[in-house]
């Protein structure tokens, strides 16, 4: 199975480059943040579900997913927080988290294309848009790290 | 929370079976929808296709993915069909009802028990208690019953019920449970195991369960205990994992309940459950539950906790919850307390709660069931009972032809003529009040109209035999003839202009008006076909001048109608000798009754239509009646009695001399009670339809003479298979109580002809829908938007009875029903406006106004601490098209 752990770091690293120096590519940040979340997410639900391969039962005992096959999540990021219940409760409960998830996964704005339609895209982001999109990654990444120990 | 479950409605509608929809904190919405029809649509049209339906229910956007199958495919996104287990904990079923989301309850497996729960939000309430003395009642009427220990924190049932041998307990549900979760084991042979449910061979198995007997009945019950206090306990129980509980064929619970039915086949399981908002008490209430006894003390202490419980009950499961409020002190302190607390529930109905008594016997108690308190727990015994009686109705109706029986379904409206002749057997309600009015005592009758004194009257003077039949004897030695009223034999009499002839010659004659009644008795009895009694008594010498008067006036036989020419003979009956010879004829008559052990009964009806209504004679007509009766008795004329039907509003307005007689044991109030009212139903039912008939003889059998003495429990049972034995499924009003209510006006009165209004609307309503896609209800015929339906038709029936009863409110009534100038509720001012604008002219004064409104039934005066003064009663309220005041229930 693909190191998602090792693949959303250097995501991160990507998109550092390309918001470094005067010729800042944008769009395609926002894109890769998202892929970097997703990757960070699934690496999440392998660790939660004690699974090595996608549609292997689930492990972890006392889940609702306990003994059912865990699929592939695909890019929707809400759908894979989704897969941990534990997490999903928490992430319920936190109104902030939710607004930041859905930019990630909108960058553009909440009535334009997601973050994986965005690789074509012809055009770059507005820049003013940049340090909100920036938080909002932060924030995702930062509660995810924070509530691992959950895992 | 109830705008969830409608988003869910539309999104149903829209995008059924392709959408996940979860709400976060503050109400944010989580969506993904998979549609096709997003095809073509950019992302900003998809949302202004969704966004008015989440904010409509009050949620703010979160996160909205709207794609297309192919889209969806193309991204690795499928919606993951996650949290479609009934939840095992609070804080999961708080979460799942604020998404809108609910499970309701779906047909029970029926080779399983009924799981009762019996829980308590807080301790030392007497759940416990309860359980077990429900647990006898249940044995002793031939259930098998199984309680069960759940409170597994706390445990004590098999201190309350210990094992008859006196040994103690050595395993329990928590053992067993344990065992099968942690052990491995052959799950054909159960090898590895330590426990079993019950001692096959003593010595080899620890048995969790044992059997405890009733010493009344010898019944038996199963205890099942939750395990022994002590080290082992405590870790077993700290490593147990409720929420596998149910979650899969062969997990611990599914092992158990396999092996409860394979060994001792119970009908019902009761659970004692865990106290408070912990996990094994939500377990209880939330999975295992299929009904649920909420037992609580009048206190504010209980009160959050349980409401919350409900709530949370009846938003995810739809489970029957009832409330058991014990134990409620003695007295006016109970009263007070009960009165207090209990609306903070927010029941729909106030009777919807068990109390318990405090009980002495209980508190002291070290043997049970204690005897002295079994009656108190009779009725929670009954709800579970009830619950029974609509699954095995699903099961009925699920086996029949519904719309077929549903359209075989009559209730053609029906005269009291042809009630008591050609329809008497199938329709003839005897009310509770038919044998008091058996009663010689009796001589005033008195009712609304509508409640069925036109119907006896016929009954009596034209089918003598149908009475008989329902007066078991009473009547052997009894003649009876019309002393007036609208009889076939009594077509020969005065109506209202001869009534007003014979009142300007008695004024100007300065005769009484006991007198007429006296002689025209007399000639009614001359006239009809009890001549033979009068005729020997008419030949003494000292009759002679009367029985030639009657002859030459009268005939022999009764004259087709009453001419002007009778009145002139009537009135000379009056005068001396003859008034003189009457009154001997009447004390002879007496006599001669005595002697051959005869009775005779003079009935009179219709005198409101032909005693001039608001006349200034109408008293003093009506009182001579009245005073004639009240003479005779007091002459000790016993044999010889007149039983006068009267339209209850005349009567309270009769003021003669002697009233102050005519107290309660004299004269009837006709009324329907409720019971009355259910008989009649099922006679209406199972009489216009031979197919539903069928089917309330398969579900609930009541022969013919069992209809008469059925209690309301049972025609409740008998009637479920046509509007259900609750109000709606999953709660606990009764469908016929609503219906008595809401067919019962401010005094108290029910009308038979408005039920046949009611059925026959509700059945049209229902046929109507036959092809819409709304749910079909498994456990009636007729649903409740039916039902509903047939009450609205009733409520305007009975609006315009009302105008034709009461023409002086005619005015008021359509201001109503056209303007809306109130609601269903009014202040003392509001009312005064209307009145001013439509009734001043007939009613000088605001009280007399009043006054009237209530005698009809229509108004209904609160009580001081409401926020109206008024309201009108619930029968009246569609039909006059008013406004039901915010909080009031249909």
């Amino acid at each position: 199975m693909e190191d998602y752990e090792q693949a959303h770091k250097c995501r991160l690293l990507d998109i550092d480059v390309l918001l470094t120096g005067p010729n800042q590519r944008i769009t395609t940040a926002a894109h890769l943040g998202g892929v970097a979340v997703e990757c960070r997410l699934k690496a999440l639900i392998i660790l939660y579900h004690n699974i090595s391969v996608w549609d292997q039962n689930s492990k972890r005992l006392k889940d609702p997913l306990y003994g059912k096959p865990i699929p592939r999540t695909g890019h929707h990021l809400v759908g894979a927080v989704r897969l941990m219940h534990v997490l999903y409760r928490k992430a319920k409960a936190d109104p902030a988290f939710l607004k930041h998830l859905e930019r990630v996964s909108y960058p553009i704005g909440a009535t334009e294309i997601n973050f994986i339609a965005l690789r074509y895209s012809a055009h770059d982001l507005d820049l003013g848009a940049l340090p909100a999109w920036q938080q909002s990654l932060k924030y995702v990444l930062g509660w995810l790290q924070k509530n691992e120990n959950l895992l | 929370m109830n705008n969830v479950f409608e988003l869910r409605k539309h999104l149903d509608e829209k995008f059924r079976g392709c959408y996940e929809l979860d709400v976060g904190a503050d109400q944010t919405a989580i969506v993904l929808i998979i549609d096709a029809s997003f095809a073509g649509e950019r992302r900003e049209q998809r949302l202004q296709r969704v966004e008015p339906l989440l904010k409509k229910a009050g949620l703010n956007m979160g996160i909205t993915d709207l794609y297309t199958p192919a889209e969806a495919k193309e991204m690795g996104i499928s919606l993951t069909p996650i949290g479609t287990q009934i939840p095992a904990n609070w804080d999961e079923a708080v979460s799942m009802v604020e998404s809108g989301q609910s499970f309701t309850s779906s047909t029970r497996d029926q080779r399983r028990p009924r799981r009762i729960v019996f829980y308590s939000y807080k301790g030392g309430v007497g759940r416990t208690t309860a359980l077990v003395h429900t647990a006898f009642h249940l044995a002793r009427s031939g259930s098998r019953v199984v309680v069960v220990d759940m409170d597994v924190e706390a445990p004590g049932l098999h201190a309350v019920l210990p094992k008859p041998d006196g040994r103690p307990i050595t395993a329990g549900l928590v053992d067993y449970l344990w065992e099968r979760q942690v052990r491995p084991f052959d799950p054909e042979t159960g090898e590895g195991l330590e426990t079993r449910l019950v001692e096959v061979n003593p010595g080899q198995y620890n048995a969790i369960s044992y059997a405890v007997e009733d010493p009344v009945s010898r019944a038996q019950i199963n205890v099942i205990p939750a395990g022994v206090v002590g080290p082992d306990y405590v870790r077993r129980l700290r490593t147990l994992t409720y929420q596998d509980v149910l979650s899969r064929e062969d997990d611990a619970w599914s092992l158990f309940e396999k092996e409860l039915v394979e060994q001792l086949e119970p009908d019902v399981l009761l659970i004692d459950a865990r106290t408070g908002l912990g996990d094994w008490g939500g377990l209880s209430l939330l999975r295992l539950a299929d009904e649920a006894f909420l037992v609580l003390y009048p206190s504010e202490q209980n009160m959050d906790g349980i409401r919350f419980v409900r709530k949370t009950l009846t938003g995810l499961t739809g489970i029957k919850s009832h409330i058991v409020l014990s134990p409620v002190p003695e007295g006016v302190i109970g009263q007070e307390l009960v009165a207090r607390f209990l609306p903070l529930l927010d029941l729909e109905q106030d009777g919807e709660r068990v109390e318990i008594p405090y009980s002495p016997g209980i508190a002291s108690a070290s043997i049970y069931p204690v005897e002295t308190a079994m009656p108190n727990y009779a009725r929670l015994a009954n709800q579970i009972r009830d619950t029974q009686v609509e699954e095995n109705l699903e099961t009925t109706i699920k086996h029949s032809n519904r719309w077929q029986i549903v359209e075989s379904l009559k209730f053609p409206e029906r005269d009291a003529r042809a009630i008591v002749a050609s329809d008497f057997d199938a329709f003839f309600q005897k009310t509770s009040d038919f044998d008091k009015f058996l009663d010689d005592a009796r001589w005033v009758v008195r009712g609304r109209k509508g409640t069925g004194k036109s119907t006896l009257f016929h009954l009596f003077v034209e089918h003598r035999d149908n009475a008989s039949k329902r007066s078991y004897g009473k009547l052997e030695h009894i003649y009876i003839l019309p002393g007036h009223g609208p009889a076939v034999d009594a077509r020969f009499r005065p109506t209202t202009d001869e009534f007003g002839s014979l009142q300007r010659a008695l004024e100007k004659s300065n005769i009484d008006w006991l007198s007429l009644w006296r002689a025209y008795a007399i000639v009614r009895i001359f006239t009809s076909t009890r001549k033979g009694l009068l005729e020997p008594l008419l030949k003494q010498s000292g009759m002679k001048g009367l029985r030639t008067h009657l002859t030459s006036s009268f005939g022999s036989r009764a004259p087709e109608r009453w001419r002007s020419e009778h009145t002139t003979a009537l009135m000379d009956v009056l005068q001396d000798p003859l008034n003189g010879l009457c009154r001997d004829l009447m004390v002879d008559l007496n006599q001669s009754l005595g002697e051959s052990g005869k009775k005779l009964w003079l009935l009179y009806d219709d005198l409101d239509q032909d005693i001039k209504e608001e006349s200034t004679w109408q008293s003093d007509a009506l009182g001579g009646l009245l005073r004639l009766a009240y003479d005779s008795n007091n002459q000790d004329l016993h044999n010889l009695r007149f039983k006068i039907f009267l339209r209850e509003d005349i009567w309270s307005k009769l003021v003669f001399t002697n009233k102050s007689h005519f107290g309660e044991p004299r004269t009837l109030l006709l009324q329907w009670k409720i019971e009355d009212f259910l008989r009649l139903a099922y006679r209406l039912a199972t009489g216009g339809s031979s197919e539903f008939s069928a089917l309330a003889q398969r579900h609930f059998p009541l022969s013919e003479a069992e209809v008469d003495s059925a209690s309301e429990e049972q025609l409740r049972q008998a009637l479920a298979p046509l509007w259900g034995l609750n109000q709606e499924k999953g709660k606990n009003a009764f469908a016929a109580r609503w219906v008595y209510s809401r067919m019962t006006d401010a005094k108290g009165n029910t009308y038979p002809r408005s039920l046949t209004v009611l059925l026959q609307k509700a059945r049209d309503h229902e046929l109507e829908g036959q092809n819409d896609s709304k749910a079909i209800p498994s456990n009636r015929l007729l649903s409740p938007p039916a039902m509903q339906a047939g009450l609205e038709a009733a409520s305007a029936e009975r609006v315009d009875a009302l105008k034709n009863e009461y023409p002086n409110l005619k005015r008021f009534l359509e201001d109503i029903q056209d303007n809306q100038s109130l609601r269903s509720q009014f202040t003392i001012q509001e009312l005064k406006k209307v009145w001013k604008k439509t009734s001043e002219e007939l009613y000088s004064t605001f009280d007399a106004f009043v006054g009237q409104l209530e005698a009809s039934g229509l108004l209904m005066t609160k009580s001081g601490k409401a926020s109206y003064h008024y309201g009108f009663a619930s029968l009246y309220i569609d039909g006059l098209r008013v406004t039901r005041v915010q909080g009031e229930k249909k």
